[in-house]
């Protein structure tokens, strides 16, 4: 029994990581109707970032938290009005090779600049890299990064319908017509939205790197892992999308325990299943993996 | 944004300067038989760190060699062609071989691009040396053009087995029957091979196997097996792991608070100064088999031992201060070898000469820089004088404490502390 609450909390910390992992991307997807294949890039970047402000300034990750963000939404404004707002209402298939140009790209001057070790830092003092509960370990580094991601997603839903820019956003990802009839400016939005998705990635990878560790393709390991979140909690929907990595992450977990040699493959063998019974996700819109920008 | 041409023109002689003086020894081949040789190795991607350990070990030994005159009295050139994982090893092997035109190919750390790019180079009649793969069956295919300086992963897991069952067990006080092992290996070529020569010898010893799980080295989790661990209480763990899942395995293993009395790896994460960094003070104690350059230079011929010294100085010299790492030694090793005792022997880029010279070739152990000799086996072409030593994180260093004469510590702390407490060891 303890170690079937141990799994579940493993699991659970994991899919919080998940979650956190695959918001930005679902936001730019829900928003923009843009599947950006450069995502795990952008991880990579915020995992970068993490590591860099801890070795050159000595600023733990979690604090330098707000300045990833500020860096990366602006770095996710420059992505859209250098790159994306060229291709936006072109046909997927252009979106997919820039952005998929894009990765390749970032990996390689990754591996230029920082070579190809792998990096990570040390946040917790010897000895404190694990809280005790009741027989329980639950890793420090993993708890404050699925404190994150509860806080992040938590506050990205209060914005989408609480804020009078958020609802904007979300009017945009509805009906982009009706929204224009109503006075919204899309690119103000498109800018915003991109700005708040890669933001939120590179957080992401700020949190992660103390459990983690960064090196040039790191992004790849993680890109898919978003990819069945997203569709397995439903394109365009953030709730989805904690339900999704709390799902996967537990699921994973407890499949690794019972048949580790499989635990790879169930995420996909699952997401395979769920597009079969509900294309549109758990909690996904019925009709979002048609939608795209006309 | 629009580039003026002017701007583009600026920019382009820009970038191409800065890569001309960042790269002062690449030189231009000029004659027809100069030592051009191809060089295989995953430079990018997730295998792309000890990949790059590997090539800064063959650059260094090309640049001491052309320091020293070259080959044949030129310059040696290498063509680098990068392969992330095997998918790519085929179609680059046969650009090296068609479009480079080389005659000799070293390679490639990872087993299943060697086993995919030596079948090319074989099918071409190109000279295959393998530095460091040491999935079994590379050497099992009957090919005459390739040739392996590492031991196979039979010896490494076998020898690591063993070394626990002679060095380890004894000072647990277990006798076999009871001493209850569990076995972690990720599950391409190399972890596959060496868990199952691993599993052989300790089945053939009687111990208590209570686990044997393979992973994927892409994994962003190992919770899981951690948690298997804590229920099954191995008192040994043998594990074989890349870097990355390495890292993420031993972290998660601290965070879990998994108590084993002993834990070996083989080669992979367990002897890089990137697995000391992540671990900290926690990585002492933690034992190790596969190749060092940190072993005791007196078990190394007089002339070998000033190669050790000037390897080590030149390494930190030219690469802004860096340690080697084995997978660098085994690297240069290769390298040298090829470049200072097979090459001038054969006495032309002809790969049949290169292939005469290379089975006669009747170096002692002790006569390189990582304490092994050389001689391929005529059947295999395996080099049948290499041999895994076994080291301990102690100090945060990697030492290597067996086999004699090339150890120089003795192996502390068994059964270990608890984590957190390790900083002593």
């Amino acid at each position: 029994m303890d170690t079937l609450i141990q799994l579940i909390i493993s699991g659970a910390l994991l899919g919080g990581v998940y979650a956190l992992a695959a918001l930005g991307l679902n936001l730019i997807f829900g928003v923009a109707k843009v599947i950006n294949f450069a995502h795990g890039e952008f991880l990579m970047l915020g995992m970068y970032a993490g590591y860099w402000l801890m070795t050159l300034t000595g600023i733990n990750p979690y604090y330098g938290a707000p300045f990833i963000a500020v860096a990366f939404f602006l770095l996710g404004a420059v992505f859209y009005l250098g790159i994306m707002r060229f291709t936006i209402y072109r046909p997927e298939l252009t979106q997919v090779f820039v952005t998929l140009g894009l990765s390749i790209a970032l990996q390689n001057l990754a591996l230029m600049f920082w070579q190809a070790d792998y990096r990570t830092i040390q946040t917790m003092p010897q000895g404190m890299s694990s809280l005790q509960l009741g027989g329980m370990h639950l890793p420090t580094d993993r708890v404050i990064a699925f404190g994150f991601a509860m806080v992040i997603l938590i506050a990205v839903i209060i914005f989408l319908r609480k804020t009078f820019t958020g609802r904007a956003i979300e009017a945009v990802s509805q009906d982009l017509m009706a929204a224009q009839l109503m006075g919204i400016n899309p690119q103000k939005i498109f800018v915003l939205t991109f700005g708040l998705g890669i933001a939120i990635t590179g957080v992401a990878g700020g949190v992660l790197i103390p459990s983690f560790y960064a090196f040039p393709s790191v992004g790849t390991f993680f890109v898919l892992v978003a990819f069945v979140v997203v569709v397995l909690g439903g394109l365009g929907s953030v709730t989805g999308t904690i339900v999704g990595g709390l799902g996967l992450g537990i699921i994973e977990t407890l499949g690794g325990y019972v048949a580790p040699d499989l635990k790879e493959a169930l995420p996909f063998v699952l997401l395979i299943l769920l597009l079969a019974i509900r294309p549109h996700g758990l909690l996904g819109i019925k009709g979002a993996e048609k939608e795209t920008l006309k | 944004m629009t580039l003026s041409r002017r701007t583009f023109g600026k920019l382009a002689v820009g970038a191409a300067a800065t890569t001309t003086l960042s790269m002062p020894f690449i030189r231009r081949a000029s004659a027809a038989d100069a030592a051009k040789l191809g060089v295989l190795l995953p430079l990018s991607g997730p295998l792309a760190s000890l990949g790059n350990d590997v090539m800064r070990g063959f650059d260094l030994a090309k640049q001491m060699i052309n320091e020293q005159g070259g080959v044949f009295g030129q310059d040696v050139e290498l063509a680098i062609v990068d392969v992330p994982s095997s998918t790519e090893a085929t179609s680059q092997a046969t650009r090296l071989i068609t479009s480079e035109r080389v005659k000799v190919i070293m390679g490639s750390y990872a087993s299943s691009i060697s086993f995919a790019a030596s079948q090319v180079a074989e099918r071409n009649k190109v000279v295959y040396f393998e530095q460091g793969a040491v999935a079994d069956d590379i050497t099992s295919r009957g090919f005459k053009y390739l040739f392996r300086f590492i031991y196979p992963a039979s010896e490494l897991g076998g020898g690591g087995a063993q070394f626990m069952l002679d060095a380890v067990a004894p000072k647990l006080g277990i006798p076999n029957e009871q001493l209850k092992v569990a076995l972690l290996y990720e599950d391409s070529f190399y972890g596959t091979a060496v868990g199952e020569s691993a599993r052989t010898v300790l089945e053939k010893a009687g111990v208590q196997i209570v686990d044997a799980t393979s992973y994927s080295y892409k994994t962003t989790d190992l919770s899981p097996m951690v948690q298997r661990y804590k229920e099954l209480q191995p008192d040994v763990l043998i594990v074989c792991q890349y870097t990355p899942d390495g890292i993420l395995f031993w972290r998660q293993a601290r965070e879990a608070g998994l108590s084993v009395k002993a834990m070996i790896g083989n080669g992979g994460a367990h002897n890089v100064n990137e697995f000391a960094e992540a671990m900290g003070d926690d990585v002492n104690g933690i034992l190790n088999a596969g190749t060092s350059v940190y072993i005791n230079k007196a078990g190394l011929e007089p002339e070998t031992a000033k190669l050790f010294d000037l390897f080590h100085s030149e390494h930190e010299k030219r690469f802004d201060g860096r340690k080697p790492s084995a997978h660098t030694g085994m690297g240069f090793n290769a390298m040298w070898t090829v470049l200072k005792d097979i090459l001038p022997a054969a006495g032309s880029m002809d790969t049949q000469a290169i292939r005469e010279a290379s089975l006669a070739l009747d170096k002692p152990i002790g006569s390189t820089i990582v304490g092994w000799g050389v001689k391929f086996d005529p059947e295999t072409q395996n080099n049948t004088r290499a041999f895994p030593t076994f080291d301990q994180w102690q100090g945060k260093q990697i030492r290597t404490v067996a086999p004699d004469p090339f150890g120089i510590a003795d192996v502390k702390a068994i059964p270990m502390p608890e984590w957190g407490q390790r900083g002593d060891i």
